[in-house]
C-alpha cells in the first residue's frame, strides 16, 4: 500500500511542473511583446514604458532564469500582480474560492443523489417503461447545455413561480439552481453508471442468497446491492471534479454569481495576463491533487488495488 | 481476435474502393451487414436523419431564412413567435428563426474544424507514440499527461486566453483540447495490433515503417476512431457553444446559438424565445450525434458486441 502510495506521488511531481512550466510559458505564447500587450490600451506607449514594463516583468532576463524566478515566487504564495485591479493574484483568487467551492461541492451532492434514485430505479424497473423513461432523462442529461439548462431553471422557477432568487442574498436558496444547472451531466453519467453496476450486481449469486434468506428487496438493494454500485462511482469522481470546475466558469456567468470562473472570464476578455496564468496554475494543481486524493482512497477502499 | 473478420476490417473493405487492394466480396457483405446492423438502431437513424437535415439547413441557410439575420427592424422588436416570425423576434427586431438558421453554419463549422484539428494532431502523435515506442512515446505521453491534468474547459479557455476571443481561436482551442483523448485511443489501438502476424509478415515482406503505419494498423484501428470521432462532435458543439457564450468565441453580431443564447439572457421575463431557440437547437444537435455515436458503438466496438 505505501509503495503505491509513494509511486502516485512521484507521478505526480513532474506532471505538476510540466503544468508549471506550461504555465509560465502562455506569457510568452502571446503573439507580440508581452510588456505591450500588457501597456494596450494606453494612449501613448514610449520606449521608456517597454523598458520599464519589461523589467518589472523580469522579460529582460534569459527565460530558464525567469521560470525559476516565477516557481520561486509561486512557492511563496506569489503568483503576481493583477494589471488591471493592481492588486496580488493571490488575494483576488483567494477572496473567490469560497463560492466555487460551495457551488461544485453543491453540484456533486445533487449529481450523486439524483444519479443514484435515477439508476436505481431504472435498474429495479429494467426494460420496462420507467427503465427507457429515466434513459431518456439522462440522455437529455448529458445532452443540454449547461447554461441553456441554468437560463430554463430561472425561467421557471425564479421569474415564473418565484420559488428561488435569482441574485442577491438569499444563502442556499441562491444555490439550488445553479448546483442543478451544472451537476445535470454529472447526475446522467452517475444513473448510467449506476444502472449499469447495479443489474450487474443483481445477478450475482450472494444476492440470490440474501433474497433466499427472506429478506426484504428494499434491504437487498441498500445494504447489498448498492454498496458495490458505490465502488465505481468513485472512481469517476476524480475526473467529473474537473469537468465540474470548469463547468463552473460557465454556471457563474448564467447565474451572475461571484466566484473563480466569473474571475477568470473578466481576466481573459480584459487582457488581465497574470490573473488568468494564476487561475489556470491553480485550477491544475487543485485538480492533479484531487485526482492524487481520490486514487487514494480508492485503494484504501479496494483491498484488490496493489502496485500495477 | 481474428483482425479479418473484424467489423473495422469490413467498413474499410466497402470505403477503401479507390485503393490499388481489391475489395473482397466478403468484404462488402461485412459492410453490408455493419450497415444493415446500424439501420435496425432506430435511435441511431434518427440522430443520423436530424444530423442530416441541419447539414443541409447549414448549407442552403441563405435560401431556408426568411429574413436577413443581421437585418435590424426597430418597429418588430421583442415580438413573441407568430406565423411571419416562426420564433419570434430579439431586442433589435431581428428574426431569431432566420438567425437560427444561420447560426448553425457557426456551431458546425467550429465542431467540424475542431474534430479536423484534434484528430489530425491526436492521430498522428498516437500512430507516431504507438508504433515508435521509446523516449518519443515517452515524451508524447508526458506531454498529455501535463494536458490532461487542465481540467474540463480550463485548458480551453488557457488557449483562448493566449490567443485572443474569436471564433477561429476558440476552434483552435477546442481541437488543441479533444487532441488527448484521440492520441490515447490511437496509441493504444496500435499497440494491441502491432504484434499482430499479418504486420510481422508485412515488415518481413519489406514494406516500410511508414507503408505498414499507414497501410496496415490504420486501416485496422479505424472502427474505434470512427465512433470517437462522432462522440467528440458533441463535445465540440457544447464547448465552442460555451465559449461563445461566455463572449469568447464567436462575436456579435453575427449569428451563432451560444451567443444569441447570451443575448437571450438578458431578456429572459420578456422573450423566452430568444434564448430557447437557439438552446433547442444546440440540445437536438447534440442530442443526435449521441445517439448515432452509440449505435456506431453497439456495431463497430467488438468489446460491446462480443458481450
Amino acid at each position: 500500500m505505501s509503495r503505491y502510495l509513494i509511486q502516485r506521488l512521484i507521478f505526480a511531481i513532474p506532471v505538476l511542473i510540466g503544468v508549471s512550466i506550461a504555465v509560465f510559458l502562455m506569457m510568452h505564447l502571446i503573439p507580440g511583446d508581452p510588456a505591450l500587450a500588457l501597456l494596450r490600451g494606453q494612449p501613448t506607449v514610449t520606449q521608456e514604458d517597454i523598458d520599464r514594463v519589461r523589467a518589472q516583468m523580469g522579460l529582460d532576463k534569459p527565460l530558464p532564469v525567469q521560470y525559476l524566478t516565477y516557481m520561486g515566487n509561486v512557492l511563496h504564495g506569489d503568483l503576481g500582480e493583477s494589471v488591471k485591479a493592481h492588486r496580488p493574484v493571490a488575494t483576488m483568487i483567494g477572496e473567490q474560492v469560497i463560492p466555487t467551492l460551495q457551488l461544485t461541492i453543491a453540484a456533486m451532492v445533487v449529481a450523486i443523489t439524483i444519479g443514484f434514485v435515477l439508476g436505481t430505479i431504472s435498474a429495479i424497473w429494467q426494460g420496462t417503461w420507467i427503465d427507457s423513461l429515466a434513459t431518456v432523462v439522462s440522455l437529455f442529461g448529458v445532452s443540454m447545455p449547461s447554461f441553456w439548462l441554468g437560463l430554463l431553471l430561472i425561467y421557471v422557477f425564479s421569474l415564473r413561480l418565484g420559488w428561488f432568487p435569482v441574485t442577491g442574498s438569499g444563502g442556499w436558496k441562491l444555490l439550488v439552481l445553479p448546483a442543478i444547472a451544472l451537476g445535470a451531466d454529472f447526475a446522467a453519467i452517475v444513473a448510467r453508471l449506476v444502472r449499469a453496476s447495479l443489474i450487474e450486481v443483481l445477478r450475482q449469486e450472494y444476492i440470490l442468497t440474501a433474497r433466499a434468506k427472506g429478506l426484504r428487496e428494499t434491504t437487498v438493494i441498500f445494504r447489498h446491492a448498492l454498496r458495490n454500485a458505490l465502488m465505481s462511482v468513485i472512481t469517476i469522481i476524480g475526473l467529473q471534479i474537473g469537468t465540474l470546475l470548469g463547468g463552473a466558469v460557465v454556471i457563474e456567468t448564467v447565474f451572475a454569481r461571484q466566484g473563480i470562473g466569473n474571475l477568470a472570464i473578466t481576466g481573459i476578455l480584459s487582457k488581465d495576463f497574470p490573473l488568468v496564468q494564476g487561475i489556470v496554475l491553480l485550477g491544475a494543481i487543485v485538480y492533479v491533487v484531487i485526482n492524487l486524493l481520490v486514487d487514494v482512497s480508492y485503494a484504501f477502499l479496494d483491498p484488490r488495488i496493489q502496485v500495477g | 481476435m481474428n483482425a479479418n473478420s473484424s467489423p473495422s476490417t469490413a467498413l474499410i473493405g466497402g470505403t477503401q474502393v479507390t485503393s490499388h487492394q481489391p475489395v473482397t466480396a466478403a468484404a462488402r457483405s461485412e459492410f453490408a451487414k455493419t450497415v444493415r446492423k446500424l439501420a435496425r438502431n432506430r435511435g441511431a437513424i434518427a440522430g443520423m436523419l436530424f444530423l442530416v437535415a441541419i447539414v443541409l439547413v447549414a448549407v442552403f441557410a441563405n435560401t431556408i431564412a426568411p429574413f436577413d439575420p443581421l437585418k435590424q427592424q426597430y418597429r418588430d422588436v421583442l415580438l413573441s413567435p407568430s406565423r411571419t416570425h416562426l420564433f419570434g423576434t430579439d431586442q433589435f427586431g431581428r428574426d431569431v428563426f432566420s438567425r437560427v438558421v444561420v447560426g448553425s453554419r457557426q456551431s458546425l463549422a467550429v465542431a467540424a474544424l475542431a474534430i479536423a484539428i484534434a484528430a489530425s494532431i491526436g492521430i498522428t502523435l498516437g500512430l507516431v507514440g504507438g508504433f515508435a515506442g521509446g523516449w518519443l512515446d515517452m515524451t508524447i505521453q508526458r506531454l498529455i499527461d501535463i494536458q490532461l491534468a487542465f481540467p474540463g474547459v480550463l485548458f480551453a479557455l488557457a488557449i483562448v486566453a493566449v490567443l485572443g476571443p474569436g471564433l477561429r481561436n476558440a476552434m483552435i482551442a477546442v481541437g488543441l483540447s479533444l487532441v488527448p483523448s484521440y492520441a490515447r485511443l490511437v496509441r493504444g489501438a496500435v499497440l494491441s495490433t502491432k504484434e499482430l502476424a499479418y504486420i510481422d509478415a508485412a515488415r518481413v515482406l519489406g514494406a516500410k515503417d511508414s507503408r505498414i503505419v499507414l497501410r496496415h494498423i490504420l486501416p485496422n484501428i479505424l472502427a474505434p476512431i470512427v465512433v470517437l470521432g462522432t462522440v467528440s462532435v458533441a463535445w465540440a458543439i457544447l464547448i465552442g457553444s460555451s465559449l461563445s457564450f461566455l463572449g469568447l468565441g464567436a462575436q456579435l453580431p453575427s449569428p451563432e446559438w451560444g451567443l444569441d443564447l447570451a443575448s437571450g439572457r438578458d431578456y429572459l421575463r420578456e422573450a423566452w424565445w430568444m434564448s430557447t431557440f437557439p438552446g433547442l437547437a444546440i440540445m437536438l444537435t447534440v442530442i443526435s450525434v449521441n445517439l448515432l455515436g452509440e449505435g456506431l458503438r453497439e456495431v463497430l466496438d467488438p468489446r460491446l458486441r462480443a458481450r
